[in-house]
Protein backbone atom coordinates (compact mmCIF):
# COMPACT_ATOMS: atom_id res chain seq x y z
CA UNK A 1 0.00 0.00 0.00
CA UNK A 2 1.54 3.61 -1.38
CA UNK A 3 1.46 6.44 1.15
CA UNK A 4 2.52 8.72 -2.10
CA UNK A 5 0.07 7.40 -4.13
CA UNK A 6 -2.68 7.96 -1.48
CA UNK A 7 -1.86 11.80 -1.20
CA UNK A 8 -1.34 11.98 -5.28
CA UNK A 9 -4.95 10.50 -5.48
CA UNK A 10 -6.42 12.91 -3.32
CA UNK A 11 -4.78 15.86 -5.29
CA UNK A 12 -7.71 15.39 -7.85
CA UNK A 13 -10.30 16.54 -5.24
CA UNK A 14 -7.99 19.32 -3.75
CA UNK A 15 -8.01 20.95 -7.35
CA UNK A 16 -11.71 20.72 -7.12
CA UNK A 17 -12.03 22.17 -3.40
CA UNK A 18 -9.49 24.74 -4.34
CA UNK A 19 -11.62 25.88 -7.58
CA UNK A 20 -11.92 29.61 -7.85
CA UNK A 21 -9.49 30.05 -4.83
CA UNK A 22 -6.63 33.17 -5.04
CA UNK A 23 -4.00 30.61 -4.22
CA UNK A 24 -5.77 27.54 -6.67
CA UNK A 25 -3.41 28.27 -9.79
CA UNK A 26 -0.21 27.57 -7.18
CA UNK A 27 -1.53 24.72 -6.02
CA UNK A 28 -2.52 23.26 -9.60
CA UNK A 29 0.85 24.00 -11.17
CA UNK A 30 2.37 22.13 -7.73
CA UNK A 31 -0.39 19.51 -8.48
CA UNK A 32 0.62 18.71 -12.27
CA UNK A 33 4.42 18.04 -11.31
CA UNK A 34 3.66 15.35 -9.31
CA UNK A 35 4.37 11.87 -9.91
CA UNK A 36 1.74 9.07 -9.23
CA UNK A 37 3.44 6.78 -7.47
CA UNK A 38 2.67 3.25 -7.84
CA UNK A 39 0.95 0.29 -6.09
CA UNK A 40 -2.29 0.89 -4.62
CA UNK A 41 -2.86 3.59 -2.09
CA UNK A 42 -2.90 3.17 1.30
CA UNK A 43 -6.76 3.57 2.33
CA UNK A 44 -6.09 5.38 5.53
CA UNK A 45 -4.12 7.96 3.58
CA UNK A 46 -6.20 8.06 0.94
CA UNK A 47 -9.44 9.10 3.50
CA UNK A 48 -7.03 11.63 5.38
CA UNK A 49 -5.88 13.45 2.53
CA UNK A 50 -9.51 13.33 1.02
CA UNK A 51 -10.99 14.67 3.94
CA UNK A 52 -8.30 17.23 4.35
CA UNK A 53 -9.41 17.99 0.59
CA UNK A 54 -12.70 18.58 1.34
CA UNK A 55 -11.91 20.70 4.38
CA UNK A 56 -9.18 22.75 3.04
CA UNK A 57 -10.87 25.70 1.77
CA UNK A 58 -12.37 26.35 5.24
CA UNK A 59 -9.32 25.80 7.08
CA UNK A 60 -7.51 28.14 4.88
CA UNK A 61 -9.79 30.95 6.42
CA UNK A 62 -8.63 30.31 9.90
CA UNK A 63 -6.85 32.54 11.39
CA UNK A 64 -4.65 29.00 12.94
CA UNK A 65 -5.83 25.95 10.64
CA UNK A 66 -3.64 24.16 12.61
CA UNK A 67 -5.88 24.67 15.52
CA UNK A 68 -8.93 23.52 14.08
CA UNK A 69 -10.96 19.95 14.68
CA UNK A 70 -10.75 19.05 11.57
CA UNK A 71 -6.77 19.74 11.08
CA UNK A 72 -6.19 18.18 14.05
CA UNK A 73 -8.53 15.08 12.78
CA UNK A 74 -6.43 15.15 9.82
CA UNK A 75 -3.22 14.84 11.88
CA UNK A 76 -4.37 11.92 14.49
CA UNK A 77 -5.08 9.88 10.96
CA UNK A 78 -1.83 10.23 9.30
CA UNK A 79 0.31 9.77 11.86
CA UNK A 80 -1.27 7.03 12.95
CA UNK A 81 -0.47 5.46 9.09
CA UNK A 82 1.42 2.80 9.22
CA UNK A 83 4.68 5.18 6.56
CA UNK A 84 4.05 7.44 9.37
CA UNK A 85 4.11 5.41 12.62
CA UNK A 86 7.11 3.00 11.10
CA UNK A 87 9.68 5.48 10.34
CA UNK A 88 8.60 6.90 13.78
CA UNK A 89 9.12 3.69 15.46
CA UNK A 90 12.64 3.41 13.55
CA UNK A 91 13.77 6.88 14.48
CA UNK A 92 13.09 6.32 18.14
CA UNK A 93 15.16 3.10 18.19
CA UNK A 94 17.80 4.58 16.40
CA UNK A 95 19.14 7.10 18.43
CA UNK A 96 20.45 6.36 21.99
CA UNK A 97 20.44 9.56 23.69
CA UNK A 98 20.96 9.91 27.46
CA UNK A 99 18.13 7.74 29.53
CA UNK A 100 17.26 10.63 31.93
CA UNK A 101 16.30 13.52 29.94
CA UNK A 102 13.15 13.83 28.42
CA UNK A 103 11.45 13.24 25.07
CA UNK A 104 9.90 16.87 23.52
CA UNK A 105 7.17 16.31 21.12
CA UNK A 106 7.53 19.75 19.78
CA UNK A 107 3.83 21.43 18.33
CA UNK A 108 2.56 17.82 18.62
CA UNK A 109 -0.86 17.68 17.54
CA UNK A 110 -2.28 15.08 19.08
CA UNK A 111 0.46 13.61 20.69
CA UNK A 112 0.88 10.26 18.81
CA UNK A 113 4.68 11.03 18.71
CA UNK A 114 4.49 10.88 22.83
CA UNK A 115 2.61 7.63 22.73
CA UNK A 116 5.43 6.00 20.83
CA UNK A 117 7.98 7.06 22.67
CA UNK A 118 6.33 6.49 26.54
CA UNK A 119 7.39 2.93 25.51
CA UNK A 120 11.20 4.10 25.71
CA UNK A 121 11.31 7.31 27.82
CA UNK A 122 9.69 7.82 31.17
CA UNK A 123 9.21 11.66 30.69
CA UNK A 124 7.62 13.17 28.16
CA UNK A 125 6.81 16.53 27.47
CA UNK A 126 4.33 17.92 25.26
CA UNK A 127 4.48 21.63 23.70
CA UNK A 128 1.80 22.80 21.43
CA UNK A 129 0.13 26.20 21.12
CA UNK A 130 -3.43 24.53 21.31
CA UNK A 131 -4.82 23.40 24.59
CA UNK A 132 -7.51 21.46 22.84
CA UNK A 133 -4.38 19.65 21.47
CA UNK A 134 -2.91 19.25 24.38
CA UNK A 135 -6.11 17.64 25.88
CA UNK A 136 -5.98 14.92 23.04
CA UNK A 137 -2.81 14.59 23.81
CA UNK A 138 -3.58 14.03 27.92
CA UNK A 139 -6.28 11.91 26.87
CA UNK A 140 -3.58 9.93 24.75
CA UNK A 141 -1.06 9.42 27.19
CA UNK A 142 -3.07 8.32 30.05
CA UNK A 143 -4.93 6.10 27.84
CA UNK A 144 -1.40 4.13 27.14
CA UNK A 145 -0.72 4.09 30.66
CA UNK A 146 1.94 6.89 31.10
CA UNK A 147 2.08 8.63 34.41
CA UNK A 148 5.27 10.67 33.81
CA UNK A 149 4.17 14.16 31.44
CA UNK A 150 4.19 17.37 31.43
CA UNK A 151 1.38 19.29 29.22
CA UNK A 152 2.92 22.68 27.65
CA UNK A 153 1.50 25.39 25.80
CA UNK A 154 3.44 27.23 23.34
CA UNK A 155 5.50 26.66 19.93
CA UNK A 156 9.49 26.67 19.03
CA UNK A 157 9.75 30.20 19.95
CA UNK A 158 9.54 29.92 23.26
CA UNK A 159 10.83 26.39 23.65
CA UNK A 160 13.43 27.32 25.86
CA UNK A 161 11.53 29.16 28.82
CA UNK A 162 8.90 26.37 28.70
CA UNK A 163 10.65 23.17 29.03
CA UNK A 164 13.11 23.13 32.08
CA UNK A 165 14.13 19.60 32.57
CA UNK A 166 17.02 18.46 30.90
CA UNK A 167 16.11 17.33 27.55
CA UNK A 168 17.35 13.75 25.69
CA UNK A 169 15.50 13.78 21.84
CA UNK A 170 13.18 16.79 20.35
CA UNK A 171 10.55 15.38 17.88
CA UNK A 172 10.07 17.29 15.39
CA UNK A 173 7.39 15.55 13.30
CA UNK A 174 3.44 16.56 13.33
CA UNK A 175 1.71 18.28 10.29
CA UNK A 176 1.49 20.82 12.78
CA UNK A 177 5.35 21.36 11.86
CA UNK A 178 4.37 22.21 8.15
CA UNK A 179 3.20 25.46 9.42
CA UNK A 180 6.43 26.51 10.91
CA UNK A 181 10.11 27.53 9.41
CA UNK A 182 11.84 24.23 9.78
CA UNK A 183 15.37 25.98 10.26
CA UNK A 184 14.01 28.31 12.74
CA UNK A 185 12.57 25.19 14.58
CA UNK A 186 15.94 23.12 14.24
CA UNK A 187 18.18 26.41 15.99
CA UNK A 188 15.73 26.76 18.58
CA UNK A 189 15.96 23.40 19.02
CA UNK A 190 19.23 22.57 19.28
CA UNK A 191 19.45 24.99 22.11
CA UNK A 192 17.47 23.27 24.49
CA UNK A 193 19.31 19.79 24.16
CA UNK A 194 21.81 18.35 26.35
CA UNK A 195 24.79 17.27 24.37
CA UNK A 196 24.03 13.80 23.57
CA UNK A 197 20.79 14.37 23.06
CA UNK A 198 18.98 14.15 19.34
CA UNK A 199 16.46 15.73 17.39
CA UNK A 200 14.10 13.68 15.82
CA UNK A 201 12.51 15.40 12.34
CA UNK A 202 9.85 13.43 10.27
CA UNK A 203 8.39 15.41 7.27
CA UNK A 204 7.06 15.10 4.31
CA UNK A 205 10.82 16.67 2.24
CA UNK A 206 11.34 16.80 -1.35
CA UNK A 207 14.10 15.02 -3.18
CA UNK A 208 14.36 16.75 -6.46
CA UNK A 209 10.84 16.35 -7.35
CA UNK A 210 7.66 17.62 -5.59
CA UNK A 211 6.10 15.61 -2.86
CA UNK A 212 2.26 15.30 -3.16
CA UNK A 213 1.84 16.46 0.01
CA UNK A 214 3.53 19.73 -0.99
CA UNK A 215 0.00 21.31 -2.49
CA UNK A 216 -1.69 20.37 0.90
CA UNK A 217 0.26 21.99 2.66
CA UNK A 218 0.88 25.04 0.17
CA UNK A 219 -3.33 25.23 0.27
CA UNK A 220 -3.21 25.23 4.14
CA UNK A 221 -0.64 28.07 3.78
CA UNK A 222 1.86 26.13 4.94
CA UNK A 223 5.38 27.10 5.12
CA UNK A 224 7.50 26.50 1.59
CA UNK A 225 8.52 23.85 0.16
CA UNK A 226 11.64 21.41 1.79
CA UNK A 227 14.16 20.74 -0.24
CA UNK A 228 15.70 16.82 1.73
CA UNK A 229 19.27 18.36 1.53
CA UNK A 230 18.48 21.59 2.65
CA UNK A 231 17.42 20.34 5.53
CA UNK A 232 20.71 18.06 6.48
CA UNK A 233 22.75 21.41 5.88
CA UNK A 234 20.63 23.51 8.50
CA UNK A 235 21.18 20.32 10.86
CA UNK A 236 25.17 20.73 10.01
CA UNK A 237 25.32 24.26 10.16
CA UNK A 238 23.60 24.55 13.77
CA UNK A 239 25.93 21.89 15.07
CA UNK A 240 23.77 18.82 14.72
CA UNK A 241 26.41 15.79 13.93
CA UNK A 242 25.66 11.99 13.29
CA UNK A 243 23.21 12.63 10.19
CA UNK A 244 21.58 9.74 9.97
CA UNK A 245 18.58 10.00 7.08
CA UNK A 246 16.26 7.17 5.99
CA UNK A 247 13.78 7.88 2.71
CA UNK A 248 10.26 6.62 3.23
CA UNK A 249 7.50 6.62 0.41
CA UNK A 250 6.28 9.78 1.49
CA UNK A 251 8.38 10.75 4.47
CA UNK A 252 11.73 11.43 5.45
CA UNK A 253 13.17 10.45 8.25
CA UNK A 254 16.15 12.67 9.66
CA UNK A 255 18.04 12.07 13.24
CA UNK A 256 21.12 14.22 14.59
CA UNK A 257 22.96 14.49 17.52
CA UNK A 258 24.01 17.79 20.00
CA UNK A 259 27.70 17.00 20.34
CA UNK B 1 -26.54 21.41 56.99
CA UNK B 2 -29.27 18.42 57.82
CA UNK B 3 -28.95 15.75 60.80
CA UNK B 4 -30.62 12.30 60.25
CA UNK B 5 -33.58 12.09 58.28
CA UNK B 6 -36.63 12.09 60.88
CA UNK B 7 -39.51 11.30 58.30
CA UNK B 8 -39.94 9.97 54.68
CA UNK B 9 -42.22 11.13 52.68
CA UNK B 10 -43.47 8.91 49.34
CA UNK B 11 -44.15 10.97 46.43
CA UNK B 12 -45.12 10.48 42.77
CA UNK B 13 -42.92 12.76 40.21
CA UNK B 14 -46.26 14.27 37.80
CA UNK B 15 -43.50 14.66 34.95
CA UNK B 16 -41.92 10.84 34.62
CA UNK B 17 -44.27 8.88 37.55
CA UNK B 18 -41.49 8.20 39.16
CA UNK B 19 -42.19 7.32 43.00
CA UNK B 20 -39.72 8.34 44.88
CA UNK B 21 -38.84 8.52 48.62
CA UNK B 22 -37.82 12.33 50.22
CA UNK B 23 -36.04 12.47 53.55
CA UNK B 24 -36.72 15.14 55.71
CA UNK B 25 -34.50 16.06 58.28
CA UNK B 26 -34.67 18.64 61.28
CA UNK B 27 -32.98 21.36 59.73
CA UNK B 28 -35.42 20.90 56.59
CA UNK B 29 -38.34 21.38 59.47
CA UNK B 30 -36.79 24.54 60.35
CA UNK B 31 -36.42 26.27 57.46
CA UNK B 32 -39.97 25.75 57.28
CA UNK B 33 -40.56 26.90 60.40
CA UNK B 34 -38.28 30.39 59.47
CA UNK B 35 -39.35 30.82 56.11
CA UNK B 36 -42.01 33.33 55.50
CA UNK B 37 -44.30 31.21 53.45
CA UNK B 38 -44.15 28.20 56.37
CA UNK B 39 -42.62 25.93 53.40
CA UNK B 40 -39.48 24.55 52.75
CA UNK B 41 -38.74 22.98 49.40
CA UNK B 42 -36.71 19.56 48.99
CA UNK B 43 -35.41 18.78 45.74
CA UNK B 44 -35.34 14.92 44.17
CA UNK B 45 -32.71 14.46 41.33
CA UNK B 46 -34.83 12.69 38.15
CA UNK B 47 -32.30 13.26 35.26
CA UNK B 48 -33.20 15.36 33.31
CA UNK B 49 -35.57 17.52 35.64
CA UNK B 50 -36.15 18.06 39.09
CA UNK B 51 -38.75 17.23 41.72
CA UNK B 52 -39.31 19.39 44.25
CA UNK B 53 -41.79 18.75 47.31
CA UNK B 54 -42.48 21.29 49.47
CA UNK B 55 -43.57 20.61 53.44
CA UNK B 56 -44.66 22.62 56.40
CA UNK B 57 -43.53 22.61 59.80
CA UNK B 58 -44.94 19.67 60.52
CA UNK B 59 -43.34 17.46 57.83
CA UNK B 60 -46.54 17.18 56.09
CA UNK B 61 -46.39 17.48 52.11
CA UNK B 62 -48.04 20.81 50.80
CA UNK B 63 -47.53 20.28 46.87
CA UNK B 64 -44.82 18.99 44.28
CA UNK B 65 -43.66 20.71 41.68
CA UNK B 66 -41.31 19.88 38.52
CA UNK B 67 -38.59 22.44 37.68
CA UNK B 68 -35.95 22.52 34.74
CA UNK B 69 -34.19 25.98 35.77
CA UNK B 70 -32.75 27.33 38.68
CA UNK B 71 -34.71 30.15 40.62
CA UNK B 72 -31.47 33.10 41.36
CA UNK B 73 -31.21 33.34 45.08
CA UNK B 74 -32.82 30.24 45.99
CA UNK B 75 -31.89 27.83 48.59
CA UNK B 76 -32.16 24.17 47.63
CA UNK B 77 -32.00 21.46 49.71
CA UNK B 78 -31.23 18.41 47.89
CA UNK B 79 -33.34 14.71 48.73
CA UNK B 80 -29.73 13.08 50.34
CA UNK B 81 -30.86 9.69 48.41
CA UNK B 82 -29.32 11.25 45.52
CA UNK B 83 -25.67 11.02 47.94
CA UNK B 84 -26.07 7.38 46.97
CA UNK B 85 -25.24 7.68 43.26
CA UNK B 86 -21.50 8.77 44.66
CA UNK B 87 -18.58 6.89 46.13
CA UNK B 88 -16.75 9.72 47.12
CA UNK B 89 -18.72 12.95 47.96
CA UNK B 90 -20.89 12.34 51.19
CA UNK B 91 -22.34 15.59 50.87
CA UNK B 92 -22.01 19.02 49.26
CA UNK B 93 -23.17 22.66 48.98
CA UNK B 94 -22.91 24.94 45.70
CA UNK B 95 -23.08 28.86 45.97
CA UNK B 96 -23.73 30.35 42.83
CA UNK B 97 -26.55 32.99 43.13
CA UNK B 98 -28.34 30.26 44.64
CA UNK B 99 -27.63 27.71 46.96
CA UNK B 100 -28.22 24.10 46.62
CA UNK B 101 -27.15 22.13 49.38
CA UNK B 102 -27.14 17.96 50.30
CA UNK B 103 -26.29 16.37 53.15
CA UNK B 104 -27.11 13.35 54.63
CA UNK B 105 -25.28 14.01 58.29
CA UNK B 106 -23.25 16.40 59.78
CA UNK B 107 -19.41 15.69 58.02
CA UNK B 108 -16.53 17.02 60.38
CA UNK B 109 -14.67 18.79 58.17
CA UNK B 110 -15.42 20.43 54.74
CA UNK B 111 -13.09 20.76 51.46
CA UNK B 112 -14.21 24.88 50.58
CA UNK B 113 -12.82 26.21 46.95
CA UNK B 114 -13.85 29.62 46.66
CA UNK B 115 -13.95 31.36 43.41
CA UNK B 116 -15.33 34.47 41.67
CA UNK B 117 -18.51 34.87 42.70
CA UNK B 118 -18.75 30.95 42.96
CA UNK B 119 -18.21 28.44 46.19
CA UNK B 120 -18.34 24.81 46.92
CA UNK B 121 -17.88 22.78 50.31
CA UNK B 122 -17.73 19.15 49.48
CA UNK B 123 -17.38 16.34 52.33
CA UNK B 124 -15.79 13.34 51.30
CA UNK B 125 -16.22 10.02 52.27
CA UNK B 126 -12.13 9.42 52.27
CA UNK B 127 -9.25 12.47 52.48
CA UNK B 128 -7.61 9.78 50.50
CA UNK B 129 -7.92 12.03 47.25
CA UNK B 130 -8.13 15.06 49.08
CA UNK B 131 -5.38 16.74 47.15
CA UNK B 132 -6.64 15.74 43.49
CA UNK B 133 -10.02 16.61 45.01
CA UNK B 134 -9.08 20.36 45.43
CA UNK B 135 -7.82 20.64 41.77
CA UNK B 136 -11.11 19.04 40.61
CA UNK B 137 -12.93 21.37 42.31
CA UNK B 138 -11.16 24.23 41.32
CA UNK B 139 -11.85 23.11 37.64
CA UNK B 140 -15.38 22.41 38.16
CA UNK B 141 -15.43 26.65 39.62
CA UNK B 142 -14.19 27.77 36.33
CA UNK B 143 -16.73 25.35 34.72
CA UNK B 144 -19.51 27.10 37.20
CA UNK B 145 -18.17 30.09 36.31
CA UNK B 146 -18.66 29.62 32.71
CA UNK B 147 -21.29 27.72 32.40
CA UNK B 148 -23.68 29.13 35.07
CA UNK B 149 -26.01 31.09 32.59
CA UNK B 150 -27.14 28.19 30.89
CA UNK B 151 -27.31 26.17 34.39
CA UNK B 152 -30.49 24.73 36.23
CA UNK B 153 -30.80 22.39 38.66
CA UNK B 154 -30.71 18.74 36.71
CA UNK B 155 -27.21 19.75 34.94
CA UNK B 156 -25.91 20.69 38.52
CA UNK B 157 -26.34 17.97 39.90
CA UNK B 158 -25.36 16.00 36.83
CA UNK B 159 -21.80 18.16 36.93
CA UNK B 160 -21.79 17.01 40.68
CA UNK B 161 -21.81 12.95 39.44
CA UNK B 162 -19.13 14.13 37.46
CA UNK B 163 -16.85 15.67 39.79
CA UNK B 164 -17.14 12.89 42.55
CA UNK B 165 -16.79 10.45 39.25
CA UNK B 166 -13.18 12.11 38.88
CA UNK B 167 -11.74 12.61 42.28
CA UNK B 168 -9.97 9.57 42.77
CA UNK B 169 -8.21 10.23 38.56
CA UNK B 170 -5.34 12.14 38.40
CA UNK B 171 -6.95 16.11 37.22
CA UNK B 172 -7.07 16.19 33.31
CA UNK B 173 -6.12 19.48 31.46
CA UNK B 174 -8.91 21.29 30.16
CA UNK B 175 -11.53 19.65 32.83
CA UNK B 176 -13.71 22.82 33.54
CA UNK B 177 -14.41 22.88 29.35
CA UNK B 178 -16.06 19.27 30.91
CA UNK B 179 -17.90 20.85 33.67
CA UNK B 180 -19.28 23.86 31.72
CA UNK B 181 -20.24 21.39 28.89
CA UNK B 182 -22.39 19.36 31.78
CA UNK B 183 -23.58 22.36 33.22
CA UNK B 184 -25.19 23.73 29.94
CA UNK B 185 -25.82 20.10 28.53
CA UNK B 186 -29.93 20.92 28.47
CA UNK B 187 -28.62 24.10 25.94
CA UNK B 188 -26.49 21.54 23.31
CA UNK B 189 -27.57 19.38 20.66
CA UNK B 190 -25.17 17.10 19.42
CA UNK B 191 -24.48 17.31 15.97
CA UNK B 192 -22.37 14.45 14.25
CA UNK B 193 -20.51 15.41 11.18
CA UNK B 194 -20.25 12.30 9.12
CA UNK B 195 -16.98 12.72 6.83
CA UNK B 196 -15.12 13.26 9.69
CA UNK B 197 -16.72 10.17 11.51
CA UNK B 198 -16.05 8.06 8.86
CA UNK B 199 -12.42 9.13 9.00
CA UNK B 200 -12.14 8.58 12.49
CA UNK B 201 -14.20 4.86 12.03
CA UNK B 202 -11.36 3.85 9.84
CA UNK B 203 -8.34 4.63 12.57
CA UNK B 204 -10.39 3.98 15.75
CA UNK B 205 -9.46 0.43 16.10
CA UNK B 206 -5.19 1.74 16.22
CA UNK B 207 -6.59 4.06 19.61
CA UNK B 208 -8.81 1.66 22.15
CA UNK B 209 -7.94 3.23 24.90
CA UNK B 210 -10.09 6.02 23.48
CA UNK B 211 -13.55 5.26 25.63
CA UNK B 212 -13.78 2.07 23.08
CA UNK B 213 -17.30 1.25 24.18
CA UNK B 214 -18.49 4.67 24.25
CA UNK B 215 -17.80 5.95 20.87
CA UNK B 216 -19.97 3.57 18.93
CA UNK B 217 -23.00 4.84 21.17
CA UNK B 218 -22.21 8.82 20.69
CA UNK B 219 -22.00 8.36 16.71
CA UNK B 220 -25.49 7.59 17.05
CA UNK B 221 -26.97 10.51 19.46
CA UNK B 222 -26.81 12.73 16.07
CA UNK B 223 -29.11 15.64 17.26
CA UNK B 224 -29.50 14.46 20.62
CA UNK B 225 -29.36 17.14 23.45
CA UNK B 226 -26.66 16.91 25.51
CA UNK B 227 -28.32 15.95 28.67
CA UNK B 228 -30.18 12.66 27.13
CA UNK B 229 -27.09 11.65 26.16
CA UNK B 230 -25.32 12.10 29.71
CA UNK B 231 -28.44 10.87 31.71
CA UNK B 232 -27.37 7.89 33.77
CA UNK B 233 -27.73 7.26 37.31
CA UNK B 234 -24.32 5.82 37.74
CA UNK B 235 -21.80 8.61 37.96
CA UNK B 236 -18.57 6.62 36.12
CA UNK B 237 -21.31 5.97 33.13
CA UNK B 238 -21.87 9.85 32.52
CA UNK B 239 -18.33 10.64 32.97
CA UNK B 240 -17.29 8.26 30.61
CA UNK B 241 -20.17 9.08 28.25
CA UNK B 242 -19.00 12.86 28.81
CA UNK B 243 -15.28 12.92 28.20
CA UNK B 244 -16.46 10.52 24.77
CA UNK B 245 -18.44 13.10 23.38
CA UNK B 246 -15.42 15.83 24.36
CA UNK B 247 -13.35 13.89 23.15
CA UNK B 248 -14.91 13.35 19.31
CA UNK B 249 -15.69 16.84 19.79
CA UNK B 250 -11.80 18.09 20.03
CA UNK B 251 -11.23 16.34 16.68
CA UNK B 252 -14.36 17.83 15.09
CA UNK B 253 -16.04 14.76 14.92
CA UNK B 254 -18.84 15.93 16.86
CA UNK B 255 -20.17 19.93 17.42
CA UNK B 256 -22.11 20.89 20.41
CA UNK B 257 -24.70 22.98 18.88
CA UNK B 258 -25.91 26.12 21.42
CA UNK B 259 -29.69 25.62 20.84
CA UNK B 260 -32.52 28.11 22.75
Amino acid sequence: MSAWRAAHEALGRLLDSAAGAPWAREVGELAARVRPGRGGPDPLLLKAFTFLAERIPALRGEERPWEEPAFRLFSEAFMLSREFSGLLWRGLTWVKPPSYGAAVDLHSGPGVCLEVAARLWSRLVAVDPSEESLEIVEERLRGVGASSYRLVRGDYVSLAGLVREPVSIVIVASPSNWFYELREVVGRVYSVLEPGGCILLLAPLEWGEPSPVTPFVRALGGSSRLDAGYVEDWLRMEGFTKIRVRRGDLLTLMTAVKP
Amino acid sequence: MAARAVRVLRVTCPACGEVCEVQLDEETLAAARSSPTGLAGVADFHGDHILVLYIDADGRDRGVRVYRALQRWEVIRVNPSFLSYMSEIRGFRVSAGSVVECFQDSPRAFIKVVGKGVELEAALRSFEHASHAVAWMEEFLEGLRRGAGDADLGTLLLSILVLDSCLPLKPLWGAARAFEAALRSRRLVIRVDEAAAELFRLYAERITWLYAGALDAVLRMDGWRLIDALVARDAITVRERLFSILALERRGVVRLEVVA
